[in-house]
């Protein structure tokens, strides 16, 4: 018995190895990225690999201090959780897919032991990694947080913690419809997950501290909103390597982080479109993503801004179709807001409940940025959003007389569609639009 | 990991060491992404084009700082038009071998130098420089070198315009 008792010390050392991995990776990325480019190149890459590197470090120091590491799924309001608790959040999609932009075999060595050990192989990999890495003994959870949504690969993958090691699972029970009722109902579970989780860890929640970083919360909404606003100029003054920038910074960064990292998107938007420079060349083509960027090759949105002139601006989460939270109100209040946040969450928003806000979003963010095509990547994992494809091609067409290009891929795992084919086939996509 | 038989130290030593083994895999599969992101975006297409008359020919790059903990730190581009994510591990039958023979704390330093510089004749004097110092080796043929150097030449990108 002593063995194990020193086993499990020593593997506290090291509770979050892939947050160490990430760090390392990140420190020399952003070395190598600052150093080798000119200082008005790729700025939102440079602003969002440094703030992230902190985000990393931050947490790792958090880890070795023995903060309780609580895992969570990324289509969530974790201002709740981080705002109550002295905690090291871990973003489960997060951790899979930065791994899969950063390195050359990203998350699929983890992918095959998720698989290999029975998962199966049509889930999807963003929740695959981080069981992988779990077999391997890389994480070692205090808690894990999520909520029934937004798709059946949430539901049917998280469980696994709690049957692998009895990690302890905190589940918040999402309704289907989205409506008043709903978020009155979500509110009580968002309650009771926090009352759970704060008496797993044993901590009370401070809901001082939670208004404090639902404040910083705000104002990331507001900057969010400013550089949605600048996307409407022709030319977009943003690189697409923003769409999936914003997709990792949201699930990763919280409160004063993300607010950070969007005010400097939003300065480096505003002094471009004062200059009129844009370092990457004229725009030919507004695209939108209705659903999510390629992942596992960010370089992809850098040839399509130089090579093609197309502008990628939007995917499923570079928008927020929420409110911010008044944080004066009374406590009830503030749990109204963060439910109703939950229930419009991106992705969740989309796809947890009945299909008309994934078409209407769709059609909303393509008329109200005048784009010229939509390019929908039909991953592998997320069967409810393909069921809607050919619904959200033909509404595009009706309501914006715009053509949609479908590509089948994993975003995470390269060995599904190779970078090569899908650059070709919106090569292809982008000959036939003729603009 | 089987804990009952082994002792505290043993276990400790097992779990620093396969921390240490995955950063130094990291670092190594860091340095391929952060090459083939500079190659999609930065290379031009003349130096893409003759690649293409050497499609399927490799190039092997070796990071003995990185061993121990790993056998074999090396990565493998495929030389072709359209370039690819290299493959970590040896090369078949490399036609350029280049080892870098600096320290993991000068690795991106070096990497940086080969990436930024202007003019080929300026990465031909940094490369002696180099190759002096025996900061690099290289082994094999002299035109798939300079080819090979002047995809990364990233440094006379039009983006370089108006920088100092």
């Amino acid at each position: 018995m002593g063995t194990i008792k020193y086993w499990v010390e020593q593997l506290s050392e090291h509770k979050i190895i892939p947050y160490e991995i990430l760090y390392e990776t990140l420190s020399n990325s952003n070395d190598l990225i600052f150093s080798a480019f000119p200082d008005q190149e790729m700025l939102v890459l440079k602003s969002f690999v440094r703030v992230i590197k902190e985000t990393m470090e931050r947490n790792v120091n958090h880890s070795l201090e023995g903060l309780p590491i609580v895992g969570h799924h990324f289509s969530f309001p974790m201002e709740l959780f981080i705002g109550c608790f002295d905690i090291v959040p871990i973003c489960f999609e997060g951790v899979s897919y930065l791994l899969a932009a950063l390195l050359t075999l990203g998350s699929e060595p983890y992918y095959d032991i998720a698989e290999n050990f029975g998962h199966p192989y049509h889930t999807c990999t963003s929740q695959k990694g981080v069981i992988g890495m779990t077999l391997n003994n890389l994480f070692e959870f205090d808690a894990i947080i999520t909520p029934t949504a937004p798709c059946d690969n949430t539901m049917a993958s998280y469980p696994f913690f709690k049957w692998w090691n009895n990690t302890p699972l905190i589940i918040g029970d999402m309704p289907t419809p989205h409506d008043p009722r709903s978020t009155h109902y979500f509110k009580e579970e968002m309650m009771q997950m926090v009352n759970e989780l704060g008496n797993i860890i044993g901590q009370e929640p401070d809901y001082e501290n939670l208004r404090k970083i639902i404040a910083h919360h705000n104002q990331a909404l507001e900057y969010q909103a400013e550089i949605n606003e600048l996307k409407k100029a022709k030319p977009c003054p943003f690189e697409s390597l923003l769409c999936p920038a914003i997709a990792g910074s949201v699930p990763l960064l919280h409160g004063k982080e993300l607010a950070q990292f969007f005010k400097e998107v939003l300065e480096i938007g505003k002094k471009r479109l004062k200059s009129g420079k844009r370092p990457w060349g004229e725009e030919k083509i507004r695209s939108v993503w209705p659903y999510m960027s390629v992942l596992f090759d960010i370089a992809m949105c850098e040839w399509m801004d130089r090579e093609l002139g197309m502008s990628v601006l939007f995917d499923m989460f570079s928008y927020s179709f929420f409110d911010s939270i008044d944080i004066e109100s009374d406590l009830d209040t503030i749990f109204m807001g963060l439910s109703n946040q939950a229930l419009n969450y991106p992705m969740t928003r989309q796809s947890a409940t009945f299909a008309d806000p994934f078409i209407n979003d769709s059609v909303f963010l393509a008329k109200e940025y005048d784009a010229n095509c939509a390019i929908f990547t039909s991953h592998l994992g997320c069967k409810q959003s393909v069921s809607l494809i050919q619904i959200i091609r033909e509404s595009l067409r009706e309501q914006c007389g715009i053509p949609m290009l479908t590509i089948d891929l994993d975003v995470g795992d390269k060995r599904f569609t190779s970078a090569q084919t899908i650059r070709k086939e919106i090569e292809n996509f982008v000959t036939a639009l003729n603009l | 990991m089987d804990t009952t038989t082994k002792s505290s130290i043993q276990v400790q030593e097992e779990r620093a060491e396969l921390v240490d083994r995955l950063k130094k895999e990291a670092i190594l599969q860091n340095i391929g992404r952060l090459l083939y992101i500079f190659m999609i975006i930065f290379s031009k297409k003349e130096v893409l084009k003759k690649l293409g008359k050497r499609e399927g020919q490799e190039v092997q790059m070796n990071f003995p700082a990185l061993s121990p903990p790993l056998e074999n730190p090396c990565i493998t581009f495929i030389l072709s038009e359209h370039p690819s994510d290299p493959y970590m591990g040896p090369a078949k039958n490399p036609v350029l071998t280049i080892t870098y023979n600096v320290e993991i704390e000068e690795l991106f330093t070096t990497l940086n130098t080969m990436v930024t510089k202007k003019t080929l004749f300026g990465l031909i004097i940094s490369m002696i420089k180099d190759l002096f110092n025996k900061k690099i080796k290289t082994k094999g043929s002299l035109r798939v070198s300079l080819l090979f150097s002047k995809l990364f030449l990233i440094g006379d990108n039009e983006m370089y315009d108006g920088d100092d």
